[in-house]
């Protein structure tokens, strides 16, 4: 690996590239899932290949390979740097990166139990264990799966940085559908979007106990269809934990990506209401709100040790007593603000840029306890579990949807309503929110499905709440 | 390029390494390039060559799937080995058919060779050209420009053996004026094909006719659909109803209706990836020979699109689209079809008395399943149009609609069809719909 590194290296600056790095990168995956009782997937796969990035008269070329052989590394340096010439034809100015980076180290996901050491049978009979206990007459659909992630890049740059890596994911997670009279009612666990992730081992998965809550899930999803529609008003509403992780990912992280501010993205994924003047006096949310980046997190899904342009990783404000504090960033896009990187560099795989990213994006831990919350909330809706997701371009205006919702009574979790919805517009949701659990409530949330980019990239990012209360939304039924 | 011959001697050394009972390769290869452009000049510009190969082994009822990327005689011979373990690992699926036999293909458009070698300098050219003129007009354009070279081979030990190489363009452009935006798509299966200028265009022209936008309030109100809004309700609709799964799992709105009416009777739907207008598919990553599937003839139901495995549960025969095994979210289709009606879109907005002309959706999320109710935003282009004329632009809104019932009221299909791409190649005609719910505004 360190031999094509060098040769793509060598090759870039010999056709003329002032700047050149290289990631080569093996990932390895290996993914089970169950359907109704039966293994409908099993799946081993392997990639291999590796992307150069250059700057050739002041401007960005790219390209990459899955043939690790050093003729090939030779080919497309060159292309990469041919690419590059081709995009200086229409440049306004040269690319900065700021200050040099100069990286040099290795890193490994800290696991206890190698997922991949595990064998195929423990995982399949884990499945079907949870798939057996979700059937009920109603659940017409049982569905559990398991993944398991290693990826070794070794990135090296014409400035001297040189870094290995290897992270290890662990992901699983069950859900069922159940079908009454013209409805269908859904319940996950212990997220949606198929399951729960982080760079954990397998002790993860063990640790979340899926035929354990299989039963309670089922039944709730029987129980969902007889329901009634949550009723519209403007109330008092508490996030449950994996509901408002997906609010700070859509309404929190996106919008604090520096690409997407500068314009980068305007054309697929959109802007971002944060514009650059915002910053450091824009009013995000309540006093009580810190929302920070931070890579370093044992076990986030958005956990390393470097970014893909070999920047270390950090933690650091996105919103400070609830105002406007800082970006997530790249080198280029930190340049056009005079800072440095903040490490949010990330590229999905070897044939794919590094773009901004979320890393780990958390809200930080308040000081209730969640029995108080519920008992100081009478009257309100706890809403948890994502359905669906859906914001403006902007990342102003959103409508998120949950699995569940129940009425808050007598400090307990009481009436059960089905097809919850929640709208509102972001700086003022932020604004709203009057209380956060502490610590011992707070949790990691992987989300392996964050979109963006073209070609498009999917990053596998992590986001840290406790269970929070926000005042006046506007809920009801989505249908 | 791989080609034919160098594939076919990949997928033979996968089907000789394999101790299966069965065994199917598949052989997914691309060489593609995009340049990226955001205020108005290139900002990334990239390309990539891979080529995957995915062996399914199976015995008795078990299979099992490796895939990776190294083509060597010992890569290859590795994923044979390695899909031979996973599959002697699982337990009987008892609904598994096994791998289906040899077929016979339609003869569809083949890969253009100046899409495939086309240089970065041209897609620089044709991309920085709508910069420079974006410029010029104190516009600030942002898009991507894309061309690729696709291959796609399947042998399998029953006597399937397929080969189809075929090329993409693609150039999708937001250009925006301050308050405003516009969208231009396009999609061809060649460079030369790619009318980018078009495209740009009609983003231009959205943009400055977009200029300050007034509020509209959130409520019920007909809309004209261009073809890539329209195709956002065919994505939904094909994803949650169309597929075999849903309906086999009773989520689908079709479920239990077949030969019954479900939607307006001016709406036909059916997926034809052999349609020549399209990106044709000749099979599906089975090899099994694709077909036109009507799915909505004169708004009653007829059928969901199979691949091998549904098809087997369903006692029917598969409809060629099977996606990548294993595949638990089953089949779905892939180049829908919107039946064109006879009204010109130019007809449809005169014929409106007052109404949003929407150019396209943004973010949109399926709400509620089995009335496919999903929720979005407008962008890129809203007006209302008032006795059959666009008066002004309006800002953008929210709207949670059931496309079901949408597409159960007296709609109006216009006649021109355009390719749209978000969601597969479909063929889409503008579409009028009465009562269309807009539920939130953005007032920031």
């Amino acid at each position: 690996m360190r031999d094509l590194a060098e040769r793509a290296l060598n090759s870039a600056q010999v056709y003329g590239a002032s700047y050149a790095d290289v990631r080569v990168v093996e990932e390895t995956e290996q993914s089970v899932s169950t359907r109704n009782g039966v293994v409908r997937a099993v799946e081993y796969g392997q990639s291999l290949g590796f992307g150069i990035r250059v700057i050739a008269d002041g401007a960005w070329g790219f390209a990459s390979s899955s043939r690790l052989q050093l003729e090939e590394a030779e080919e497309i340096a060159r292309r990469a740097v041919d690419i590059a010439r081709a995009s200086a034809l229409f440049k306004r100015e040269d690319v900065s990166l700021g200050e040099p980076v100069l990286s040099r180290g290795q890193y490994r996901t800290p696991v206890q139990e190698d997922p991949f050491a595990v064998s195929l049978e423990e995982k399949i009979s884990l499945l079907l264990a949870a798939d057996a206990a979700m059937k009920l007459p109603q659940v017409t659909s049982r569905r559990a799966s398991l993944v398991a992630l290693r990826k070794k890049t070794l990135f090296a740059s014409t400035e001297g940085s040189l870094v290995e890596q290897e992270i290890i994911e662990t992901g699983a997670g069950i859900e069922c559908l159940a079908v009454g009279h013209n409805e269908v009612q859904k319940r996950s666990y212990p997220n949606s979007f198929g399951r729960n992730q982080a760079t954990r081992g397998f002790e993860f998965v063990r640790q979340m106990d899926l035929p354990g809550n299989a039963e309670r899930v089922a039944e709730e999803a029987v129980m969902l269809l007889s329901a009634p529609p949550c009723p519209a008003e403007t109330t008092t509403v508490i996030l449950g934990p994996t509901q408002l992780a997906l609010q700070l990912h859509e309404s929190c992280g996106h919008p604090a990506e520096l690409d997407r501010a500068l314009g980068s993205e305007a054309a697929y994924a959109g802007t971002s209401f944060l514009t650059p003047d915002m910053l450091g006096k824009f009013r995000y949310g309540s006093d009580i709100v810190n929302i920070t980046a931070d890579a370093t997190i044992p076990g986030g899904l958005g956990t390393y040790a470097y970014d893909d342009e070999g920047v270390p990783a950090q933690r650091c404000y996105l919103v400070k007593d609830g105002v406007f504090q800082g970006y997530l960033t790249s080198r280029e896009t930190a340049a056009r603000l005079g800072q440095p990187s903040n490490g949010a560099a990330r590229a999905s795989s070897w044939n794919r840029i590094p773009l901004v990213r979320m890393t780990n994006v958390n809200l930080e831990p308040g000081t209730w306890r969640f029995d108080d919350l519920l008992a100081d909330s009478d009257g309100a809706l706890y809403l948890e579990m994502n359905y669906s997701w859906s914001i403006d371009d902007r990342r102003l205006n959103f409508q998120f949807g949950t699995e569940i919702a129940r009425r808050v009574s007598g400090g307990r979790l009481g009436q059960l309503y089905r097809n919850a919805v929640y709208t509102g517009i972001t700086p003022q949701f932020w604004a709203s929110c009057d209380a956060i659990c502490n610590g011992d409530h707070w949790q990691v949330w992987g989300t392996p499905n964050c979109g963006k980019g073209q070609p498009g990239q999917v990053a596998h990012v992590g986001h840290g709440v406790a269970p929070a209360r926000f005042r006046n939304v506007q809920v009801r039924s989505g249908r | 390029m791989l080609g034919r011959e160098k594939a076919q001697r990949v997928l033979e050394m996968a089907l000789a390494a394999s101790k299966a009972e069965q065994t199917e390769a598949v052989l997914l290869a691309h060489d593609s390039s995009l340049t990226r452009f955001a205020r108005n000049t290139i900002h990334q510009n990239v390309s990539e060559r891979d080529a995957t190969l995915r062996v399914r082994a199976v015995i008795g009822h078990r299979s099992g799937v490796a895939f990776g990327n190294d083509l060597s005689r010992e890569g290859i011979a590795g994923l044979a080995e390695r899909a031979l373990a996973v599959a002697q690992l699982q337990p009987e699926d008892p609904q598994f058919p096994g791998l289906p036999g040899r077929q016979r293909y339609q003869q569809v458009r083949a890969a253009d060779e100046s899409t495939a070698n086309c240089s970065p300098e041209r897609r620089a050219r044709l991309a920085g050209s709508l910069c420079r003129r974006c410029a010029s007009m104190g516009l600030n354009a942002a898009g991507a420009l894309e061309t690729g070279l696709h291959e796609l081979a399947i042998a399998n030990s029953q006597g399937v053996e397929a080969y189809h190489a075929y090329t993409t363009a693609e150039i999708t452009t937001v250009v925006m004026a301050g308050d405003s935006s516009g969208y231009g798509y396009a999609l061809a299966g060649s460079i030369d094909g790619l009318d980018v200028e078009d495209a740009g265009q009609r983003a231009i022209e959205k943009a400055v006719r977009g200029r300050n936008p007034r509020a509209v309030p959130a409520g019920a109100y007909t809309v004209v659909l261009e073809p890539d809004a329209a195709s956002d309700i065919l994505g939904s609709l094909a994803y949650t109803s169309f597929g075999a799964n849903s309906f086999e799992e009773q989520a689908s709105f079709m479920a239990g209706h077949l030969g019954e009416p479900v939607l307006a009777s001016s709406v036909s739907i059916k997926d034809d990836p052999l349609a020549p207008d399209t990106i044709p598919m000749p099979f599906d990553y089975e090899g099994v020979a694709c077909r036109p599937v009507p799915i909505i003839e004169k708004g009653v139901a007829r059928g969901v699109v199979h691949d091998s495995y549904s098809a087997a549960k369903a006692r029917t025969a598969s409809t060629g689209h099977a996606l990548p095994a294993p595949n638990p979210a089953g089949p779905l289709p892939t180049h829908l079809v919107l039946e064109p009606g006879a009204v010109s879109f130019s007809e449809m907005i005169a014929g409106l008395k007052r109404g949003l002309l929407i150019t396209r959706f943004h973010y949109t999320r399926i709400v509620h399943q089995p009335t496919v109710t999903v929720t979005g935003m407008t962008r890129d282009g809203t007006f209302w149009v008032e006795n059959g004329e666009i008066a002004y632009p309006v800002r953008n809104l929210r709207f949670t609609e059931s496309y079901v019932a949408a597409l159960q009221r007296p709609i109006t299909i216009g006649r021109e069809t355009r390719l749209c791409g978000e969601f597969g190649p479909y063929l889409v005609p503008p579409v009028l719909i009465p009562e269309f719910k807009f539920t939130g505004v953005t007032d920031f």
